[in-house]
């Protein structure tokens, strides 16, 4: 009977991560280009069941042990892209990743948002990474194109040609579950053997780079509000469960008056 | 007399057991591809003899739910994805599917889809799996993913990391009357208010034992006390 108390208390664990990460989804519906992660339930079942000689009494209720909620998984298809006429607003139609200084020398990689020009002139994130492009920025520069190609070119002040001062380099990874995301739209690669390929935009399927357009989020509320519904009945049948397993430890108690 | 005690007690160890099947089945209310266990008194019932139903599993199909992944994929009829776990072949209805470093096409367990020329593999980019498997990429057909069922109900069992292996000798054949679709995941076939109703229905009966139990003791005490007056 504890093994219910258990089994009810996997359910509630992994019912109550999956919410957690849909709550996260449903509040970044707005946050440009942001991934919806999904968390992926596995089946626990207790080793002993199966050894048993008898494949009856393995299949009995020993075996199970109930649920986990094994990895959450990132979901890495595009959003769609919104225009917005700034012209520091980039975003990546393809798949690949701008990639950015971070101060600990770790390769961050960035699926694009807002640029800025940091104080000391450099090209960076809007939480002020640096591009590892290291595009500097004069300082009497009037307007910034940014080319699908990834050329950085800029017009100063009494000069009519623009100025190329640079070139955005993609990055992509060829699996997206080595990535890990350490907020503000930005990821670290966490497993070494990650298969990272370097490129200019347009080679293989890294894609192009939009000079204002934002990615919006990939979330589909309707999905994450159907989902948000069935969790919530799951972990409810889950409380009951335990409910119900204190009720048979009462019982117990009971017998002896 | 003592056989009372017993029999209570055996038949509230069973109630125990099959709640916790109920416990199982509910935990796993939105496990993608998750069967359905069955507790030894209804898999009893449901074959012609014990030894026919193994894998006491409903393999009823699962609702389909639309999720809009790729890799994502999901079996509508009879069959099971073969997956290979190190050099190991398990059974899972579980499609949710992701791409590794290689390209393969692996579970959260990391177990590896198989198709016709082993290992699923996938380049970098886009790619369409058909209703009947084949896996399509830059408009060439580049593997099957392979389906397989069991002519016999008990060819399986429950692997002790989840999913289902084969018993020993039996072999699995193709099926080609299923239709996979891609970008859905398919749902646990667990009805909440049934394993809830089992599970109050299993507890009424655990309760009962408990009541014979206090009955008898209640039988044997006031005899134990009857047996003293008739001494005095």
């Amino acid at each position: 009977m504890n093994s219910v108390l258990f089994i009810g208390a996997t359910g509630l664990r992994a019912q109550q991560t999956a919410v957690d990460t849909l709550a996260n989804n449903i509040a970044n519906i707005n946050t440009p280009a942001y991934k919806r992660a999904t968390v992926n339930f596995s089946e626990l079942v207790a080793p002993d069941a199966v050894a048993r000689a008898d494949a009856l009494a393995a299949a009995s209720a020993n075996g199970g042990l109930g649920v986990s909620a094994m990895s959450t998984s990132k979901n890495f298809t595009p959003g769609e892209l919104r225009k917005t006429e700034n012209a520091l607003d980039i975003a990546i139609r393809g798949n690949g990743f701008i990639e950015l200084i971070s101060p600990g020398g770790q390769t961050v990689l960035w699926r694009g948002a807002s640029l800025r020009v940091n104080p000391d002139g450099f090209l960076a994130a809007s939480n002020g990474l640096q591009l590892k492009a290291s595009i500097s920025v004069p300082n009497d520069a009037t307007s910034l194109v940014i080319g699908e190609n990834g050329a950085v070119a800029v017009t100063t002040a009494g000069n009519t040609k623009p100025q190329q001062i640079g070139q955005i380099e993609l990055v992509g990874v060829g699996d997206a579950r080595a990535l890990a995301a350490i907020g503000d739209g930005m990821y670290r690669i966490d497993d070494p053997l990650a298969d990272v390929v370097r490129g200019l935009p347009g080679d293989g399927n890294l894609g192009l780079i939009q000079q204002g357009f934002a990615e919006t989020a990939n979330v589909n509320l309707t999905e994450e509000m159907v989902a948000m519904l069935l969790m919530q009945r799951a972990y409810t049948a889950n409380a009951r469960v335990i409910q119900l397993a204190d009720e048979m430890m009462a019982t117990v108690n009971q017998l002896r008056r | 007399m003592g056989t009372v005690i017993d029999v209570a007690a055996v038949s509230m160890g069973l109630e125990m057991q099959r709640i916790e099947t109920s416990a199982h089945n509910i935990a796993n209310a939105t496990t993608a591809g998750f069967k359905r266990q069955l507790d030894l008194a209804f898999a009893a019932e449901a074959g012609s003899g014990a030894a026919d139903v193994p894998v006491a599993a409903d393999l009823t199909q699962g609702r389909l739910s639309q999720t809009s992944d790729p890799h994502h994929l999901a079996i509508t009829g009879p069959g099971f994805f073969a997956v290979r776990n190190g050099a190991d072949i398990l059974y899972t209805r579980g499609g949710a599917f992701s791409r590794d470093g290689e390209g393969r096409l692996v579970t959260a367990e990391k177990w590896v889809l198989q198709g016709d020329g082993g290992d699923v593999v996938v380049k970098p980019g886009e790619f369409r799996v058909a209703a009947d498997g084949t896996v399509i990429q830059e408009d060439r057909a580049i593997d099957r993913v392979r389906l397989v069922d069991f002519a016999e109900k008990g060819a399986l069992a429950r692997s002790p990391i989840g999913g289902f292996v084969a018993l020993a000798g039996k072999e699995g054949h193709r099926v080609d009357d299923a239709v996979i679709r891609q970008g859905y995941l398919e749902m646990a076939n667990v009805d909440l208010g049934h394993e809830m109703l089992r599970m109050m229905e299993s507890y009424r009966r655990f309760e009962f034992g408990q009541r014979l139990i206090q009955t008898y003791e209640d039988m044997i005490g006031g005899a134990v006390r009857r047996l003293g007056d008739l001494q005095t």
